[in-house]
Parts: structure tokens; sequence; C-alpha cells
């Protein structure tokens, strides 16, 4: 080989090293530890299959851990130098980002991480491979994916007078909670009984009894209520966390906001429906027979009977506003306590209407209600929101996801 | 002229205008028949007061000649009487 032909082949062999590593400098890798048979991890990888399609510069690496010995032993060590907890499946892991589950909310957070690491060239190492080569000789791992994360998130923050500083995405679940429950509460399909029962405690001319079923009445109602709620949260979070689920949950509210604005725009009197003959002679005469009832436990017996009956029944009546709720506390990926917290702020609001006309009921000894006006523009509050979301929940559930 | 007044303990609506004909009562002396809708089925029946309530039926002779469904203020209550009043004329 002559001098010159060899400078050619150096110079070749240079240009392609430098290609190759700005190519490799431009690629993301996706390190993807999952468990064989792990529902989550399923969802992840149909998720994983898209963001193949989607930025052919992502490269995923699988690693299965519950068969693989050698794989587990790898994300054992990963867990170790990351300090993010390897019980549980799956981990994903991109430079020095490790998020651990999978969620819709998660996996945006995933896709915002892969184009942050693309943008930023310079913070994108691959630190999962040197743990795996035993070429890691870091003090520690740089997420500056969070870093830059937390940032943005310092910029929802605003400064009110005499709170200080308030996040206001920490803002939006809590006042979601309290709208929809208040909206949810003035349905009059419960309202009816609460006051039938006040009418009849008020009869009996014994205050203390009277607070006691009172009471009794409110708060098994909303731990019926708050029982169901979780339950369905549950169901959403563990079973059917999937798009077809979303979407099915996303035209039942479309065809509630039809059923309430309609119920706004053709109510012309207001005034109270007469609910369905049987069922409300049937309640009506359980009220008088407990009213009656000599022993108090068996008075408290028959409440709590009639508090778990009436929500289970009228449940269908509040046109799937505590479905919607549930399913927005699902897609915000929120912990099983911070879903217990916002389920109580709900079921607060929804009962706040019964608990005034109770206390008042009970101070006054005489039964005010709220106008029947006021339920026309519950109707089309109510019709409004769960048209809002329910949209949403279809064509950019992303904007429902104040917490990710 | 007389008045029937169908209502019901659970409907708020109705607690409502017991207020309201209350009021109307200490202005005008109308003779009221009260009917609860779930206590005294079967005469409420006779009347056929529909799937609404409050319904005030005004009698003269004991045949119907207005019929008001729901929430009224008093004084909607009371021209309501004057028109009655004057058709009854």
């Amino acid at each position: 080989m002559t001098k010159k032909k060899l400078f050619f082949v150096s110079l070749l062999f240079l240009i392609i090293c430098s290609v190759e590593n700005v190519f490799a400098k431009e690629q993301v890798n996706l390190y993807f530890f999952h468990g064989d048979g792990c529902p989550h991890c399923a969802e992840e990888e149909k998720f994983l299959a898209k963001i193949e399609k989607k930025y052919s510069y992502v490269k995923i690496i699988r690693y299965e851990v519950w068969k693989n010995k050698s794989n587990a032993l790898l994300m054992d060590r990963v867990g170790n130098r990351y300090d993010v907890a390897t019980s549980s499946v799956p981990l994903t892991v991109i430079s020095g980002t490790a998020i651990s589950g999978y969620s819709e909310s998660i996996g945006i957070r995933i896709e915002r991480a892969i184009k942050y690491y693309k943008d930023n060239p310079k913070e994108n190492v691959n630190y999962v491979s040197q743990i795996k080569n035993g070429t890691f000789d870091e003090d520690e791992i740089k997420d500056s994916f969070s870093e830059a994360d937390k940032k943005t998130d310092e910029s929802t923050k605003i400064k009110l007078p005499l709170l200080g500083k308030i996040n206001l995405k920490d803002f939006s679940l809590p006042t979601a909670a309290t709208l929809i429950g208040l909206v949810d509460g003035f349905n009059p399909c419960a309202m009816w009984v609460l006051l039938f029962l006040i009418s009849m405690l008020l009869g009996m001319k014994d205050r203390k009894r009277m607070w006691i079923l009172g009471l009794t009445f409110l708060l098994s109602s909303a731990l019926v209520y708050m029982a169901i709620m979780l339950s369905w949260f549950n169901i959403v979070v563990n079973v059917m966390a999937s798009v077809i689920f979303r979407n099915i949950i996303s035209v039942i509210a479309i065809v509630g906001a039809i059923i309430n604005l309609r119920a706004f725009f053709k109510s012309n009197d207001s005034g109270c429906e007469v609910v369905n003959d049987k069922k409300r002679k049937k309640v009506i005469s359980k009220i008088k027979d407990f009213t009656k009832e000599k022993s108090l436990f068996i008075a408290l017996g028959g409440v709590i009977f009639l508090a778990i009956s009436v929500n289970v029944i009228e449940l269908a009546c509040s046109a799937g506003l505590p479905l919607v709720f549930t399913q927005l506390l699902a897609i915000n990926n929120v912990s099983s306590f911070e879903s217990f917290i916002y389920t109580l702020i709900y079921i607060f609001f929804f009962l706040i209407d019964d608990i005034i006309i109770f206390l008042i009921a009970m101070s006054t000894t005489k039964v005010h209600a709220i106008s029947t006006k006021y339920n026309k523009y519950s109707h089309l509050i109510g019709g409004i929101l769960m048209l809002i979301i329910g949209i949403l929940l279809l064509v950019k559930p992303e904007w429902l996801m104040f917490n990710f | 002229m007389k008045v029937i007044k169908i209502t019901a303990l659970w409907c708020s609506g109705c607690l409502i205008m017991n207020n309201v004909w209350n009021e109307v009562l200490k202005r005008k002396d109308i003779e009221t028949i009260s009917l609860d809708y779930d206590m005294d089925e079967e005469l409420v029946k006779e009347y056929n007061p529909g799937k609404i309530l409050p319904v005030f039926i005004f009698m003269n002779n004991n045949k119907e000649i207005r019929r008001v469904i729901g929430e009224k203020s008093v004084e909607e209550m009371l021209n309501i009487i004057n028109e009655v009043g004057e058709e009854d004329d």
C-alpha cells in the first residue's frame, strides 16, 4: 500500500468513525426491564412499539427479569446505582432517568424524557451499558431530565398574598373534586330521601335520636359512596387501564352530558319529578318503619340499610359523574392515598348541601329546602363539565393529566 | 273559589311552595285543601296530578278552572289568583 493509499484509507476510517459517532450521539437508548406475563409490562410493550415506529433514533433494549436470572441481577445493580426499587416491573431507564411502573401518564413522561435526551445529547449518557460492562466509575448518576422538569414545575408556581408560593398543578385535582362533587350533590335523586327522612325525624320529637339517626344516614351515605368510588378507581387502574376503556368512559361522559343538557333545555317548570312509584313507596315505608321503631339499634340498622340501598340505586341517576371523576384520578396516576384524599374532598362537597339542610332543620325544627330552580343549573354545569372532560378524554387526554 | 294543593314531604319545590302559599294566605282568604302525594294517594288520584309536583288546582263549583305546576313566587301566585278571579266573574 502506497503512502497515498494509506492516507485515504485512514481518512475514510476517520470519517466513518466520526459519522458513527454522530449517529451514536443522536441515538437515545431506552432500557426496558420487564416480566413475562406482567399486565403493566404488556401495556408498556404496546406503547414502546409505537415509540419505536414514531422515533427512528430510539433504540429499545429489552431485559426479561422474571425468567432470566442474569437480567434480574443486572436490574438489581441498575436499581442500586439509580436508587430505585427493583421489587416490581416494569422499570424504564433512559440515560440518567429511571422510571418505575407504567400508566398513561408515565408513558407521556417517558416520551418527554426521550425528546429531552435527543435535544440535549450532552446529557445523554449510557449508564446502563457502563454498569453492565463494569466500566461505570461515576460518583453518582445525573438525572438531568428530572432536574429540568423541576425547573418547569417552578414556572407553574404563582405567589399569592398570605398563602405564599402555590403550584397551580397541585390545585387542579382538588378543584375538579370540589366542582364535580358539588354538581353531583345537587342531584335531586338522592335529596328526596333525605328530605323525607328529616320530615319523619322532626315528627319524633326526641332530639338526641334525631341527631343520631340523621348523622348516621349522612355518614353511611358518605361511606357507601366512597367505597363505590374507590373500588371503581381500583378497577380502572388495575384491570381496565387501557385506551379502549378510557374511550368507553369518554363516550359515557358525552352521553351523560347530552342527558344533562337535554334536561336543562327541556325543563320549563321548576318542581319535583315524581320518581318511580314502587321504589318510592318502598323507601317511604322503610323510613316510616324505623322512625317508629322503639329499639335504637334496629332503627340504626334501618338507617344504614336505607343509605346503602339508596346510594347504590341512585348512583345511576348521577349520569356518570363519579365514573368520570375516578377516570380523571386514574389518568393522573395518583397513589392510593391521594385517590383516597381526592375522593374524600369529592364526597364532602357531594354531601355539603345535605349536611347544611340537615343542620338547619335540626336547629330550626323545620325543613328548609333548596329551590328546584337550581337543579336546572346543576344540569347545565354538569352537562358542560362532562362534555369537556368526555371530549378531552377522547382527543387530548394529556390536557387532563395535571400531575405528571 | 277553592284551591287543591298537592305536595309531598320529600319534594324540595313543595316545601318552598308551602311557604309561598302561606304568604299568599296572609293576604288572600282562600279555602285550601292540602293533599299529600303519598299519604292521600286515593284522593290525589282523582285530580290526576301528573309527574311534576307541587300542583295547585283552582276550582270553582267543583270544576277545575286553572292548574299551576312547579315553583312560583308570591307575586306570581297573587297575579294568577287575580286572573282566575277575573275569569270567574
